[in-house]
């Protein structure tokens, strides 16, 4: 059991490692040599020679990443074009993108258990048929199209939410579920697209398998043959696609927030990449990877301690 | 096989009506964001150009780019397998940086390339094809493995053929039922993102003709003038039900998931 764990976190490190690689050799091989730009045109060779070495350009590839790690794990993050704090502006946008992200996924849920449940409830074709035309009928929509719907409906018409901007959680609970409500509604579409997909193949599978027979032959009720064979068994795969849900939210989040004018990480990375701030954009690229890598982590080991058969199918080894 | 003629016949129905009306669209300021008439069947969009030449335009470019970007995707997937399979070091590496990979978003790694350098296109491009080997890369990797183990392999060793000639040969053509689902889920997920982001105007070149970037001219006059959005909308819809016709067809047709 503990070699599962062990073996868990280091995959979790070795996650993290490759992504910071690929955000430092996307950066490294952006940089290039800028003594052509720092420096005049009247500097001489030697000027040059010393000013690359001064600022690491003859380093090995090496040590420039350990140096860029160390600045990242340091806080040294450096200011953005505009010329703010990009520890302070990170920090102050990564609340709302992290409420967004969850609230959708909660949504989703809630959208798509009940539906799923529904579906399997009764053994007959139809109520599956609708789930699945239902399912892809969600998942072909984008993001940006739903948005500006609901927004429609929702808001100009209905009047009941907000069409943009966000009310912090210190001004009252209530308006700030009020103002996140839209922007988590839309993505979460997508995500109980997927979950009801997947999650409907798990539990058909599940379904099939001969202990539900035998719960059956045994006169256990319908419905309580779906929760406890079919949802149980099938827990491990909504973990995970509740951890896949969370690295396309931060995708999605970059498309929402801008819809509905939100002050997110998302809005901050399109500002970011229009203003060809590399270095705000790689840091918060980086920081969301390295979240969503925890939360699959996470993910992997609640999977591992509610599923039996993961513990077991080691001892077996 | 059904769903498959089905989508595949909207998908082309549709490339060939975009590439029949699709044009420079000539800018008339007299018809700025004008509604749909006779003489302009979709409307002008918001600088005075014909709508469906617009349009036209921009299902051709994003069928193309999703298209190209999944196709090379599955190319480069196939490719990796192929070299990767009998070394557990290279198959463990690869699969290491697929999990790394899932955990940046597609729209992070276009934003973050087109924020270092600039060229959007290309970036969009790059992050989309990224995305799109490290996601069928996981699943193709799991059933050569299963593959690469049957009996017919070993048979082929026995028949003295040579390593690279049965990969090539006999590993990949095994894969190619599932490299066409996994080339489908991709081409989908390619249109979603490289309108998302031509959306938000840091996908294709504002210059070329997007339904992404269509849509969020018109979006201003959503309430005024919605032809535009409905328009760009329905062609996005259409492509979408299309691709996913085809993938639930593909699997239907996938012989081993009975």
């Amino acid at each position: 059991m503990k070699k599962k764990i062990i073996n868990r976190i280091i995959s979790f490190l070795l996650t993290l490692l490759v992504v910071s690689l690929f955000v430092f050799a996307a950066v490294d091989l952006a940089k290039g040599d800028s003594s052509l730009v720092v420096l005049s045109d009247e500097a001489g060779v030697e000027e040059v020679e010393r000013y690359r070495r001064d600022s690491g350009l003859y380093d090995i590839f090496l040590i420039r990443y350990l140096r860029f790690l160390k600045s990242f794990f340091t806080f040294s993050w450096g200011r953005t074009v505009g010329g703010e704090k990009v520890v302070d502006v990170i920090l102050s946008r990564l609340p709302l993108t992290l409420s967004l992200t969850f609230f959708s996924i909660f949504l989703s849920l809630l959208i798509s258990l009940p539906l799923l449940f529904f579906s399997l409830s009764k053994v007959d074709g139809r109520r599956g048929s609708i789930l699945t035309l239902l399912s892809s009928g969600l998942m072909v929509i984008p993001t940006f199209i739903s948005s500006l719907v609901l927004i429609l409906i929702f808001s100009l018409w209905l009047k009941l939410f907000p069409v943009s901007g966000y009310v912090r959680l210190k001004e009252g609970i209530f308006p700030y579920l009020r103002s996140l409500f839209l922007p988590s509604l839309s993505l979460s579409f997508l995500h109980s697209a997927v979950m009801m997909k997947i999650m409907r193949e798990a539990l058909e599978e599940s379904l099939k398998m001969n202990y539900t027979r035998t719960a059956l032959a045994k006169g256990m009720k319908e419905r309580k043959l779906v929760v406890l064979s079919a949802f149980r068994p099938s827990l491990p795969v909504l973990f995970s696609l509740v951890s896949d849900s969370l690295s396309v939210g931060f995708g999605g989040a970059a498309v929402v927030e801008n819809i509905f004018a939100l002050p997110g990480m998302g809005s901050l990375l399109v500002k970011g990449a229009l203003e060809r701030d590399g270095n705000l954009v790689s840091i918060s690229v980086l920081i969301i990877a390295f979240l969503v890598s925890l939360f699959f982590f996470i993910a992997d080991l609640g999977s591992y301690f509610i599923d039996p058969r993961q513990r077991r199918s080691h001892e077996e080894n | 096989m059904k769903k498959i003629r089905v989508g595949g016949a909207i998908l082309i129905l549709l490339t060939l009506l975009s590439l029949l009306f699709m044009g420079r669209g000539e800018i008339d300021s007299s018809l700025r964001s004008a509604p749909p008439t006779l003489s302009h069947i979709l409307g002008c969009d918001t600088l005075g150009r014909d709508l469906l030449e617009r349009i036209g335009g921009g299902v051709v470019v994003s069928l193309s780019i999703s298209i190209f970007t999944s196709l090379l995707s599955v190319f480069l997937a196939l490719v990796l397998v192929a070299i990767a399979i009998n070394s557990e070091f290279l198959s463990s590496l690869l699969l290491t940086a697929v999990t790394a990979f899932k955990s940046i978003p597609t729209v992070l790694v276009a934003l973050l390339l087109s924020s270092l350098w600039g060229g959007k296109t290309s970036s969009c491009i790059i992050a989309l094809t990224i995305t799109g080997t490290a996601s069928s890369l996981r699943v193709l990797m799991v059933k050569a493995r299963e593959i690469y183990g049957e009996d017919y392999m070993t048979a082929l060793d026995a028949l003295g053929i040579k390593e690279g000639r049965k990969r090539i040969f006999h590993l990949v053509p095994g894969l190619f039922p599932y490299a066409r689902e996994e080339w489908a889920t991709i081409m989908m997920s390619a249109i979603l993102t490289e309108s998302s982001l031509s959306f938000l105007g840091v996908g294709i070149d504002p210059s070329i003709p997007s339904l992404g970037s269509i849509l969020a001219e018109g979006r201003p006059l959503i309430l005024t003038r919605p032809h535009i959005v409905i328009f760009s909308s329905l062609g996005l819809l259409i492509i979408g039900g299309a691709i996913t016709l085809i993938s639930r067809g593909l699997s239907e047709l996938d012989p081993t998931s009975h």
